[in-house]
């Protein structure tokens, strides 16, 4: 039954919260749309770690991070338009790659505690992605692009436009219903990425990763080599969240260098358990209807929260509250209590 | 052929194999019999490939299969060597499907997404495999649906898939069987069977353990007779007859200490009705027994039948069902802290994990119980309303223990992990002991014990016994172990109990029972 | 202290650490006595919040990342103290007293929680912790104080997110029985502090409650078998060391001189587990020798950064290099920790 709570209790909590925000459903429906355009594919990125049985994975943070490297890398050589945004997936993912490996070796050394070691390990990206950008940009990184340098003449400045990228994709086959703009190009995008990770959870290594995230010990006596399993999913997982990132911050228009990725797992992972996927399962119908109803709630939550209580601040921490809650539930969910 | 040459294998001091050779020719139906702890898993174990004999050391000997050196680290190694083994426990994944867990690892995918995307990311050829699956069941004569998930399936229907897997690797030369028809019913067995002869006609070999010997003679040509790790004997199903493999399975062993006086009480101190208890491994089911005061009951059954369960039962360990009465009072909301109260002591089987904090000194180890349930240690007024250990009282207690067990250590104050086995047995016996236990389960007692001290600990028994009145209910595989401390034997099979022996009956009398 | 067989890699690479450090110190005419005051102030200062680590960790729970609960507990204990205008010596320890009923029901709420994830502990304490803080913010944005040097100035409703101590205790701990020697300032009633929260946390440990907390921790089936209960066991040592939070986040404050809320708990659990594990590193035997050492050790190394990368490097990347320095140490361990018995 855990699997229908979570998605009712958002449901309930996003009614309650458009009655008191009182805003309209269209612009509602429009920002959720663009939402769902930006996250879609970052919330999807975990649903194969989670099939592999390693839990959530915190450490999409670190894809998130290549990603925002190879817009930095294209900024820098300042290759414009849609070769510019191509090319900075290409980077992404490249790194994505060779990090992904990474911590998937990291992982097989801690079977059973992959989700707090990814949550640090997203940390460590961070810290080290910081500050090699904050030092090492204009001093043991050769730069190309002034105007992305600091006034004090090295390091990255802490927000850089991405404008010129901005209209390329985002409205292709842009759809005009009443006061309702849909952006299908970019949907279709989205949905391909599920069909995608569907299509993988389908083939030779979808069911070896299903059958070790069942059990493990079992499958090893079945012929199965486990670790190279583990390490190819969360591979998959890490270049997902590049390209999920490129898609956000294009479509945003603009990168907060230093903070842009932080927060992106968390808000992930929120969506896709508030579509009814847990610690132990989660397909990608839980990511779609998640994110719709996750990012429901993320808007309606700031006005609600001033009509209401006459401060918006109380919409804005409660919606992070509901984020790291359902996270917490979803962590209690399924295990046997300790009696007292 | 498959050869099997001075195989042994030892885990840390214990020798599981001692110099194992064997022959299977293919399509020969070949039998191996011996009773708990003769070494036939460990030997399924290396034959397959299990990860567990490289992580615990490996094995010395050597194995050919069709002349080729075979030496499987892995199970992948023993799959592509043309080796399949349908175990005791389900080995397959319960979530997934059957045709998922049949084509696990061997896949079939679609041809042009293979040769577009490499055999990884190749899609899944699902209508192939559902088609391979019913040609396969329909020949085995097995009617499900093969989409079903495997968790859902009777215990019977599991282990027929899991013979099918096997069936279904087209590489397949051997198959190992282990205990296949401990679950089955005399129907599906002759199902069973009709499949193996199958096989046997088309060149496989089976290596076939069981301890339903009366199939084992029925079914095999060969039949190999293991005890305590060795070769015991080696007959054709022609020459062999019950009593023989009987007596070849079973072994006398001099016997020093002994019960002395039979208890005469009969006041039952424990009452089990109706109890039943389930552990992951085996449960026991409806179980009726009074066990009275100062008696020392033995419990004995092959593994998986239910002597485990009980024991884990009684403690509250496991779910469990039913009524159990101690000292005339109803266990309602069974659990351990429970059963501690009532003044009952618990020494576990596997006392190097569960029996002993390893990095405490043995002083810490035997005070620990009693300190803990009975406040025993306890400093003087005032630290006693702070409940403070009482550390030069528990010392002088451990130094008496160490006299009184010939517990072989520096000082009290040594950590017990540098301790010899045996001697961590003593201690986590002492610790139990020190607690003046009313009733005592003690699981295995002398596993893992060298022959010397397996007399003082069945000596201490009997001695706490006497001394202390204490109630005593061991359980053990070693029958003679039994047979020489206890009052009465009672054996499970099945989860149910079968027989209560005295300790005077015969060991095929045991055999009957057991197996 | 030291492995017969030599040092291990964890100690080499600290000591090699703290050596550059000092070295890079005298060479940029850092004065030492200085240092040695900023030392002893901040191993107090945080070693009450890596201290109540301890009895969580003994229990066999893991890295106690929830500690913004037991932070919460010690914010309402000051903000309460506050309210009714506590101040000096008397007011922190009043500032204690406070904490304590606070600290006592999170905690028994917490370890109900904890209870409930068995097996997830760590990463369920994490966003527990997280979760606690996001509803704390609602709570201090609608707070029922009044003293107005805790409101917004504008408005008068909320609180701000940094109070001054400066009218109440702030490092009133710090002063007292305060030691001069030379240019060196020793901050004895700290230490004296500090020294007897040791003591009594390990002689609770050498209790009944204490003994059955460390065999749970050690070899939990062993203690189920010998009569403990799990669950009653496990709170009472979560209870402590919420209560232990309580206080380290006093002793904090008020050194500090500031109370900070909202969002500024959230990531405190991550240095103190940081100390306790590189103490771990170096001391195998007793946990609350681990989080002296590991305290001191860590502490150190934020004192020497700070000025070293200013000067070397940027002034933002102090900051950077130290989360960097407490997520590898806390990595490091989750890697090569040999898993636990369950």
């Amino acid at each position: 039954m855990k699997r229908i709570t979570v998605p009712f209790v958002f449901v309930v909590l996003a009614i309650v919260g458009w009655h008191y925000s009182q805003l309209s459903l269209s612009f509602i429906t429009n920002e959720v749309l663009i939402r769902f355009i930006r996250d879609g594919i970052l919330v999807l990125a975990l649903i194969i770690p989670i099939k592999a049985g390693m839990g959530l994975n915190f450490a999409i943070t670190i894809g998130a991070i290549a990603a925002q490297i190879g817009w930095l890398f294209v900024l820098d050589i300042q290759m414009k338009g849609f070769a510019g945004i191509i090319s900075a997936a290409a980077f992404g993912c490249g790194l994505s790659i060779i990090l992904g490996w990474l911590i998937g070796k990291v992982l097989n050394r801690v079977k059973g505690k992959e989700m707090v070691t990814t949550m640090i390990m997203g940390f460590i990206g961070t810290s080290v992605y910081q500050f090699i950008f904050l030092v090492g940009y204009g001093t043991f990184i050769p730069s190309h692009n002034k105007e992305i340098i600091l006034s004090r003449g090295a390091g990255v400045r802490s927000m850089v436009d991405l404008h010129e990228y901005r209209n390329i994709i985002d409205k292709y086959w842009m759809l005009q219903i009443g006061s309702l703009e849909i952006p299908l190009f970019m949907i279709l995008v989205v949905i391909s990425f599920s069909i995608l990770i569907y299509y993988i959870l389908n083939t030779r290594i979808g069911c070896h990763i299903k059958a070790v995230g069942q059990n493990s010990g079992k499958a090893e006596l079945l012929g199965i080599n486990i670790d190279p399993v583990r390490i190819k999913a969360v591979i998959i997982s890490t270049v997902t969240a590049c390209l999920g990132q490129i898609v956000y911050l294009q479509n945003i228009g603009m990168m907060n260098v230093y903070t842009g990725h932080l927060n992106s797992d968390i808000f992930s992972i929120a969506a896709l358990l508030a579509g009814g996927a847990t610690v132990k399962n989660a397909s990608v119908y839980n990511a779609l209807i998640g994110i719709i109803l996750f990012h429901f709630l993320f808007i309606v939550s700031p006005q609600a929260g001033q009509n209401l209580f006459r401060n918006a601040a109380l919409g804005e921490y409660f919606r992070t509250f509901i984020a790291y809650g359902t996270i917490v539930f979803a962590l209690m969910a399924n295990i046997r209590t300790i009696k007292s | 052929m498959l050869c099997v040459d001075n195989v042994s294998k030892s885990f840390g001091n214990l020798k599981a194999l001692d110099h194992i050779s064997l022959r299977i020719n293919p399509g020969e139906i070949h039998g191996l019999l011996g009773m708990n702890g003769s070494g036939k898993s460990t030997l399924l174990n290396i034959l397959s490939g299990n990860p567990l004999i490289q992580k615990t050391g490996g094995y010395s000997g050597n194995m050919l299969i069709q002349e080729q050196e075979y030496a499987p680290l892995t199970p992948v190694c023993a799959i592509k060597a043309g080796i399949g083994i349908v175990r005791q426990e389900s080995a397959l994944i319960p979530g997934l499907s059957i045709t998922e867990n049949i084509k696990l690892s061997r896949e079939k995918t679609v041809p042009f997404t293979r040769r577009l995307l490499g055999s990884h990311f190749a899609y899944i050829d699902k209508s192939g495999h559902r088609a391979d699956i019913v040609k396969l069941f329909k020949h085995i004569g097995v009617d499900v649906n093969p989409e079903e998930k495997y968790q859902n399936l009777s215990i019977e229907l599991k282990h027929f898939v899991e013979l099918a897997r096997e069936i279904d690797n087209p590489r397949l030369k051997y198959l190992l069987l282990d205990e296949p028809t401990a679950s089955l019913n005399k129907e599906d067995t002759q199902k069973l069977f009709k499949i193996l002869l199958g096989l046997s006609k088309k060149k496989i070999g089976m290596l076939f353990v069981s301890h339903k010997i009366e199939e084992v003679l029925s079914l095999c040509q060969n039949i190999t007779i293991m005890r305590d790790g060795k070769i015991a004997g080696a007959l054709t199903s022609k020459h062999a007859d019950l009593d023989k493999v009987y007596e070849c399975m079973t072994l006398q062993k001099r016997v020093k200490a002994l019960r002395k006086t039979l208890s005469s009480s009969n006041h039952p101190v424990v009452v089990l009705r109706d109890f039943s208890a389930n552990t992951p491994m085996e449960s026991i089911k409806d179980i009726h027994l009074e066990i009275f005061q100062e008696e020392i009951l033995g419990v004995t059954s092959l593994s998986g039948h239910g002597k485990n369960a009980f024991v884990q039962g009684l403690m509250g360990l496991c779910e469990t069902k039913g009524a159990l009465i101690v000292n005339d009072r109803r266990m309602y909301d069974l659990n351990p802290v429970r059963m501690i109260s009532e003044g009952v002591a618990y020494i576990p089987e596997d006392r190097h994990t569960m029996g002993l904090l390893l990095n405490q000194s043995v002083t810490e180890n035997i005070a620990f119980a009693a300190f803990q349930s009975r406040n025993k240690f306890l400093k003087k007024f005032p630290f006693n309303l702070f409940r403070m250990f009482d550390s030069d009282e528990a010392r002088k207690y451990a130094e008496g223990c160490i006299e009184k067990y010939h517990i072989r250590c520096e000082s009290v104050a040594q950590k017990t992990a540098t301790l010899s086995g045996g001697n961590q047995q003593k201690v986590c016996i002492a610790g139990a002991i020190a607690t003046n236990p009313r009733i005592l389960i003690v699981s295995e007692p002398t596993r893992g014990i060298d022959v010397s001290s397996k007399e003082v600990i069945l000596n201490i028994f009997l001695d706490i016994n006497h001394e202390l009145s204490t109630t005593i209910i061991v359980v053990s595989s070693e029958l003679d172990e039994l047979k020489q401390v206890c009052d009465r034997i009672v054996v499970f099979h099945d989860g149910r109990i079968r027989a209560i022996l005295p300790p005077s009956a015969s060991d095929p009398e045991f055999a009957k029972h057991l197996c | 202290m030291l492995t017969r067989k030599g040092f291990t890699l964890p100690q080499i690479i600290i000591s090699v650490f703290i050596a550059m450090m000092f070295i890079a110190a005298f060479y940029l005419h850092i004065p030492i006595n200085i240092i040695l005051n900023d030392v002893m102030v901040r191993l107090v200062m945080n070693g009450v919040l890596v201290l109540s680590l301890v009895p969580i960790m003994n229990a066999g729970i893991g890295i106690n990342f929830g500690l913004p609960v037991a932070v919460m507990a010690g914010l309402l204990g000051m903000c309460v103290a506050v309210n009714f205008r506590f101040n000096g010596l008397a007011g922190f320890f009043i500032a204690l007293g406070f904490s304590i009923p606070f600290s006592v029901l999170f905690g028994t709420v917490y370890s109900y929680g904890l209870n409930r994830v068995k097996g997830r502990e760590e990463i369920a304490s994490a966003f527990i912790g997280f979760s606690v803080v996001s509803a704390m913010n609602i709570f201090w944005a609608t707070a029922p104080f009044s003293n107005p040097v805790m409101l917004w100035p504008i408005g008068g409703k909320g609180m701000r997110p940094t109070i001054t101590l400066e009218p109440f205790f702030a490092k009133t701990l710090n002063r007292i029985f305060a030691i001069h020697i030379g240019e060196c300032i020793i901050p004895a009633g700290m230490i004296l502090l500090f020294v007897v929260l040791c003591l009594l946390l390990s002689i609770f440990f050498k209790t009944k409650i204490g003994k059955a907390i460390t065999a749970l921790g050690e070899n939990e089936i062993y203690a189920v078998i010998n009569g403990i209960s799990v669950g009653k066991t496990r709170a009472c040592a979560i209870i402590l060391s919420t209560i232990l939070g309580g206080f380290g986040i006093i002793v904090y404050a008020q050194s500090y001189g500031f109370i900070e809320l909202y969002d500024a708990p959230l990531l405190v659990a991550f240095p103190a587990a940081a100390s306790i594990l590189i103490g771990g590193a170096i001391i195998k035997s007793n946990r609350i020798l681990q989080a002296i050492v590991g305290t001191l050790l860590f502490q150190t190394i934020y004192i020497l950064s700070s000025p070293i990368a200013n000067e070397l490097l940027l002034p933002e990347s102090a900051e950077i290099l130290r989360m960097f320095i407490a997520n590898a140490v806390i990595l490091y361990a989750l890697t090569t920790q040999r898993p636990m018995t369950r």
